[in-house]
Parts: structure tokens; sequence; C-alpha cells
């Protein structure tokens, strides 16, 4: 990522770090991870203790895209200013296959594009893989969207 | 039943003596013995607090009496009698293997009672640092020697995570009762800077995780333009070129993303920020932590470009940018891609000149003299 030059990486370790990038800025993909630690924002931490103060367990990293994405089902409530994010900006890269987390994702209407796993085998651009497949899939859904407004009018 | 004869009295009453002198070596010895195995520097700092070593030394003598006592009655049932002893029984062999064996159990159970003793007095000691800073933070006192104690404890590399732990409690309170402003911030920040010095990368988080805390509630609380965010900020910058000159580059990166959240902020804070930035860019340039200096760099991209231009951020970007030139044929293409993704208004070489201007007065004499030699060979190209 740093060595392609083309975009500025902003890691947050935890979600609570996380929401907070997010509450100050737009970004143009937000990668998420599903085994993130809470950090210091008590309500995480609350969930976090309630499944057990396990990373793989608590799987806060699909909760804490519930709260992003404005779910029904987010155990967090939103705050500050998250409009801006929408399905097609996130993309996941986590340890977990597809199949353990496809229903939630295909709730929040993430598409299997914009999923991809961690393996040992990984290629060392995996990180700028999914990130470009995130902004292709922007681009088709702004394309879709020209197209529609032009058939209506 | 055995009779008591003058002689079998008077060997008993010795043998009585004998315990009782067994006793007094182990309650006075004991004690002693345990504070030798307590580190000298946890000695010192406790001695200050003479409560809390002489309940550790009573609770020492205590359990020595209790081993004592526990051989005596061991004596006592192995005695073929039960409730008198036999001369012979006390002056045999026997007698004396048994002692050794107690003798030896109880020095192994002793150092690790030494072990623990230690631990409970850093942690009697930072209980008692907390209390005693915060009092005095809230009554506006300057000086807090109990910081001292504490310094000397993280001098010894296994106190430091409690250490840095108390000081997080110090930071947390007093964020939450008096906020950033005040003695006890720039006290409790130099505290925070020398306690994680030759420490791990567990201490680095801890104390970046602490200033995080305290730059952001200043943020918050719209306070960035207070002299204190400059200490936070300097204080972050100072640990994190140490933990790059350690080659804990994670660590580092985390002060980068602490530089993203703050460097949308007002009053001033982006060119605090982009300095900080800077900083480390520029060891890791020399540490040849490359990663991480071009990540330092792309930051630095953002921040001087588009809507969040400023002239500071573009000088502390080209500084970074001279730096990578002159670090070999790799850096240099590294720099050059990087120049050209960049626009510059009026011109590079402007830019350039402003920022050699910028770097000198800020004492930063390599910075400069380097962007000096570029401009002439730009303009020589």
């Amino acid at each position: 990522m740093y060595l392609d030059g083309r975009y500025d990486l902003v890691v947050a370790e935890d979600v609570s770090r996380a929401i907070r990038h997010l509450q100050r800025r737009e970004f143009d993909a937000i990668i998420v991870d599903i085994r993130l630690p809470p950090g210091d924002d008590s309500a995480w931490i609350q969930l976090y203790r309630k499944s057990g103060a396990d990373k793989v367990a608590a799987r806060l990293g699909l909760r804490m895209l519930a709260t992003i994405l404005n779910s029904p089902d987010a155990e967090v409530t939103r705050d500050g200013n998250l409009s801006w994010i929408t399905p097609e900006r996130i993309g996941v890269l986590t340890v977990e296959s597809y199949n353990e987390v496809k229903e939630k994702l295909e709730a929040y209407g993430i598409q299997q594009s914009q999923f991809r796993q961690k393996r040992a085998d990984a290629p060392e651009t995996l990180l700028l893989d999914i990130i470009e497949s995130v902004l292709e899939k922007q681009e088709m859904v702004a394309n879709e969207e020209q197209e529609n407004d032009g058939c209506s009018r | 039943m055995l009779a008591l004869t003058p002689s079998s009295i008077e060997t008993l009453a010795g043998a009585y003596i004998e315990a009782a002198i067994t006793l007094l070596v182990f309650g006075l010895g004991v004690p002693a013995l345990v504070s030798q195995l307590v580190p000298e520097r946890v000695r010192s700092i406790a001695r200050k607090t003479s409560a809390m070593i002489y309940s550790s030394m009573i609770m020492t003598g205590l359990s020595a009496l209790g081993v004592v006592g526990l051989s005596v009655l061991l004596l006592l049932r192995s005695s073929d009698h039960g409730s008198v002893l036999s001369t012979e029984f006390l002056l045999g062999a026997d007698h004396a293997a048994i002692l050794l064996l107690i003798l030896s159990v109880g020095t192994a159970g002793f150092n690790s009672w030494g072990l623990y003793a230690g631990e409970e007095l850093t942690e009697l000691l930072s209980e008692r640092v907390v209390g005693r800073f915060i009092q005095k933070a809230i009554r506006g006192v300057e000086e807090f020697p109990e910081l001292e104690d504490l310094l000397q404890l993280a001098e010894l590399g296994r106190y430091k995570v409690r250490v840095l732990d108390t000081l997080g409690t110090i930071f947390d309170e007093m964020l939450e009762r008096k906020g950033p402003g005040g003695h006890w911030f720039e006290k409790a920040l130099r505290a925070v800077e020398l306690a994680v010095w030759d420490g791990d990368s567990r201490n680095f988080e801890q104390a970046i995780r602490m200033i995080e805390k305290a730059v952001m509630t200043l943020q918050q609380r719209k306070l960035e333009a207070i002299p204190e965010m400059a200490m936070a900020l300097g204080t972050l910058q100072r640990v994190g070129v140490q933990a790059l000159a350690k080659d804990y580059d994670p660590v580092a990166h985390s002060i980068l993303g602490i530089a993203d959240l703050l460097a949308e902020g007002q009053n001033g804070l982006s060119s605090r920020v982009t300095g900080m930035v800077f900083e480390l860019g520029v060891e890791a340039v020399n540490t040849r932590s490359h990663l991480f200096a071009i990540a330092a760099l792309s930051k630095l991209e953002t921040m001087c470009s588009g809507e969040r231009r400023v002239n500071p951020a573009t000088s502390d970007y080209l500084g970074l940018i001279v730096h990578f030139w002159y670090s070999g044929p790799t850096a240099r293409q590294r720099a050059e891609d990087s120049l050209r993704q960049m626009s510059f208004n009026p011109s590079l070489a402007e830019c350039l000149r402003t920022a050699r201007q910028y770097h000198a007065s800020r004492a930063r004499f390599d910075t400069a003299d380097n962007l000096e030699a570029m401009i002439a060979e730009i303009e020589t190209a």
C-alpha cells in the first residue's frame, strides 16, 4: 500500500479508533477485519465483555458494520455524521471464510467481490487488491445510478 | 510412663532454650532476609513509606513463626510418648536432620515470598502515589516528588508495566476531574516519557495510548492552542523516535493514526502535527526504517494537498522529500514519484526556497542545507 503510493492508508487498531476516524473524515474505501478489539469506548468494551472478551467470538468487525451502516440489528447507536458510509465503500478482509459471514454481509449489502480471506499464502498486495475491488464496485454503482437517472428522465 | 529425673529436665530445658533461640533467629532474621530479596530500589522507596515495609516484615515474621511452630509440632508428634520428649530423641541425629529439612523448605518459601513482597510493595506504592498526586494536583501544587519514586521503579524493567499503569490511572483521573491544564499535566507527561525509556513494545503502546487520550481530550475541549497540546505532541514525537530507534515500527505507525485524527483540527494544530510527522519521517530515513518513512511521506502528501493545504505542511513535506532525495537512488525515485503527484504554487523551486527558510528558522540545518542543494540541482537541470 505504502509503496504503491496511490492511497493514503489510515490504520485503526480497534473499533473505537476506527469510528473516531470515520466521524472525522470521509474515506473512499473502508476495509474491515472481523476480529477487532473494542478499544477505549465503553459501549464497545461492554459488548466485547458480553461476548466473553474474545475477539473471535465477539466479531466486533461485523457489529461495527451494523453500526456504521445504521442496520436495524446494530447494538451500538451510530453517532456523528456517518451517513456518507454506504455498503459499496466497504471491504471485508478477515481470517473467516466467506460462508461464515455471508448471511450478515448480504444483509448489510456487501457482496462477495468486496470480501477477501486472509490466508498464509495470500499475496502481499491483498489489501491493495480489495481496495481496488471496492473502488470498482463504487464506480459500477455510480454508473448504474447514472443510467437509472437517464432512464427516468 | 517416663519418669523425669533432674538431668532429663535439665536436658529438656536446654532443648526448649535451643528452640526459643531458633524462633528468635527466625523472627528477626527472616524479615531481614526477605528484605534483602526485594530489589534495592524497591526497598529504598519503600523505606519512605515505613508502614508498608513494617507490615511486610511482620507478615513475613509471622509466617516464619508458623513454619517453626509446625516443625515443633512435628517433633512432638513423632515422639514415641506423645506428650513428653525423650532426651535421646532431642539429642539425636533425627532432630538435626528434621531442622535442616525445615530450614531448606523455609528458605525456598521465603524466596517466593520475597518476590511476592516486591510486587506487593510496588502495588501499595502505586496506590499511594496516585492518591497523593491527585490530592496535590487538585490543590494546584507544582512539585510531585512521588513521580520520582515511580520513575526509579520504572528503571527496573519488570515494574515498567505497573508504573505506566499507575501513570495511566493518574491521567484518567485527572483528565476527568481537572482537565488537561496545569502543572500536573507537564509533570505526568515527562514521567511517561522517562518511564517508557528502554521499555518493550507493550510499554510503548501503553505510553502512546495515554498521550493519545490526553491529546484527544484537549482537542474535544477545543484546547488545541494551549501550550499543553504542544507539550503532548512533543512527548508523542519523542516517544515515537524512541520506538523507531528500537525497531518498534507498528507502535510508531499508531502515532501516524493519531496524527490523522489531529490533522483535522483548527487553531494552528495542523502545522504542529505535520512537524511531528516530519520529525518521525526523518528519524525513519536516518534509521533506515524505510516502510515507516514512506508511511510518513504518504501522510504528509495527504496533509498538504487539497483543501487542507497550508504552507508549513508543504514545507514539512518538502523537508522530508529532501531526506529521501539524498538517501540513495531508490529513495530518490520515490521522492520523484511523490513530487510528480503534487502541485506547487507558484512553482516547486519557489516552494523549496520557502521550505528552506522554514526549516532554517527552526534550526533544522541539515534539512535546510539539503533543500539548498536540491534547489541548485533542480535549477541546473
